[in-house]
């Protein structure tokens, strides 16, 4: 089999959908490695690692996984809300390989990083300013668990929006020959625990992924007390992105703390602007680089194309991208979201006059947004801005 | 055809192709229908109603259509417009 394929795409894809593409086409086939698409839209290179997948069987998926997204696309209404995007930042190194060069950084596995005390301190003085922000709106303190129901993620029909990204939860099936079995032979050998599949229980839970599932979870099937709730939380949350995982920009399970609103819609909208407003203030007084525009959930392609007009049209997705200047791109480190009722009418959340009750939530990638603030500032405190660094030496 | 039957054979033809689209009896559906007003009209039951309606009335898709056809009066002035046009 060759290492490298080039396929000329059947549908051309949208300059807007090229990177969302690119990201779905690492899940198409085991065999891919690494995806590249033209400026054009019209040329997909593939490079291949070892396996026994044919080209034509490739190639007739990736035109799929193209098709469905690519084909009849919408083309989206893009709304700025902020835009201090060229504001000069004093760095523009990569920090990666000093982090990794000082013990800052160290990677335990793909998408899996441990971090040091500068990147700790760090987003401890980000968290400071977020549990401020919280306690502004009245946002009461919670604390969920790792692990997330399935039963009730798919309630939400989370499995049929986002399959791809999911990391599942097992333990040993209550079995002593399988246990004893699995205690003496089990080692990790070509990429995997070598135990057999039937050793694994049914899965009960995965890794959550967000936040604020959490909180709707909790409220579901009954009216919401007081009519209004605004809570904050603070969590891991785990998204598998194949051959996307990438340094603290994309990892598998990263940090995100949210303040999260639930009540009338208008209640919701107004606390997420106001939200918004404030972050504004925070990310100015420290002279972040950094756009706020409309964006839509890494839907899975089935789901893909209608899901992500349809947040597109409503604008219910705002994204924080902080500029990362070694590589003149952006990254998301924050959202402001709303999901209309969606959840009050999947959960059965209802407000005092029977109706479904509305979500949203602004919510902040803790690692992402340290990351982003050293490719900015550069990982010496002495240079960063007077807020960040008067509390660092504070 | 009066403006008044031509809008009622409108509203039958719409009517059908939601009740076909949501998978519930035509009679159900209301002539002030809306997104959210029953479980089938979520966010991916208007995408398909969406999609629907660019096939069977030539609506144009994008974020304003979408937007703002979310009642069935919503959705006859807009075809009702475009034929005028």
């Amino acid at each position: 089999m060759p290492d490298r394929l080039e396929i000329t795409a059947q549908v051309t894809i949208p300059p807007h959908l090229i990177g969302q593409v690119q990201s779905k086409l690492a899940y198409v086939d085991e065999a891919i490695a690494a995806v590249a698409i033209s400026a054009d839209g019209k040329t997909i290179q593939l490079r291949l690692r070892n396996s026994k997948a044919a080209p034509s069987d490739l190639e007739s998926k990736v035109q799929s996984v193209v098709a469905d997204m690519a084909k009849g696309a919408m083309q989206p209404k893009v709304e700025v809300l902020e835009d201090h995007i060229g504001r000069a930042v004093p760095f523009s190194a990569d920090p990666m390989p000093e982090l990794l060069a000082r013990g800052e950084v160290s990677q335990e596995h793909t998408g899996l990083y441990t971090l040091g005390p500068l990147l700790a301190r760090l987003i401890a003085i980000f968290e400071d300013h977020f549990l401020e922000l919280a306690a502004d709106f009245g946002a009461q303190p919670q604390r969920f668990p790792t692990l997330i129901s399935a039963e009730k993620l798919g309630r939400v029909d989370y499995f049929r929006a986002f399959p791809h990204s999911l990391t599942f939860a097992t333990h040993l099936r209550e079995d002593l020959h399988v246990i004893n079995d699995f205690a003496e032979h089990a080692k990790y050998e070509e990429g995997g625990l070598n135990a057999p599949r039937e050793s694994f229980s049914k899965i009960q839970a995965l890794l959550s992924p967000a936040v604020c599932y959490h909180l709707y979870f909790s409220l579901a099937d009954r009216p919401l007390s007081g009519g209004r709730l605004a809570a904050t939380a603070v969590g891991h949350c785990f998204r598998y992105e194949s051959n996307n995982l990438n340094t603290l920009e994309r990892m598998w399970d990263f940090t995100m703390r949210e303040i999260i609103f639930v009540g009338p819609a208008d209640f919701v909208l107004q606390n997420r602007e106001r939200g918004r407003k404030q972050m504004a203030s925070f990310l100015e007084s420290i002279g972040l680089a950094y756009k706020v525009e409309s964006a839509n959930d890494p839907f899975f392609v089935g789901e893909f194309r209608k899901q992500a007009a349809f947040q597109n049209a409503f604008q219910l997705k705002y994204e924080i991208r902080a500029k990362l200047p070694f590589k003149d791109g952006t990254l998301a480190v924050g959202s402001y979201n709303y999901h209309q009722d969606f959840f009050g009418r999947h959960l059965n959340i209802t407000l005092p006059d029977g109706k479904p009750a509305h979500t949203g939530c602004v919510a902040f990638g803790l690692e992402r947004l340290a990351y982003a603030f050293l490719c900015q500032f550069g990982l010496e405190p002495a240079a960063w801005p007077a807020p960040i660094r008067e509390a660092w030496n504070g | 055809m009066s403006s008044e039957a031509t809008r009622q054979a409108l509203f039958e033809d719409l009517r059908g192709l939601m009740a076909e689209t949501f998978k519930v009896e035509a009679a159900a559906i209301g002539p002030e229908a809306q997104l959210g007003e029953f479980p089938q009209w979520d966010s991916m039951g208007h995408m398909d109603l969406m999609v629907g309606l660019e096939t069977r009335f030539g609506v144009e898709l994008n974020a304003e259509t979408i937007s703002q056809l979310t009642s069935i009066p919503a959705i006859l002035a807009h075809i009702e417009a475009k034929s005028h046009a």
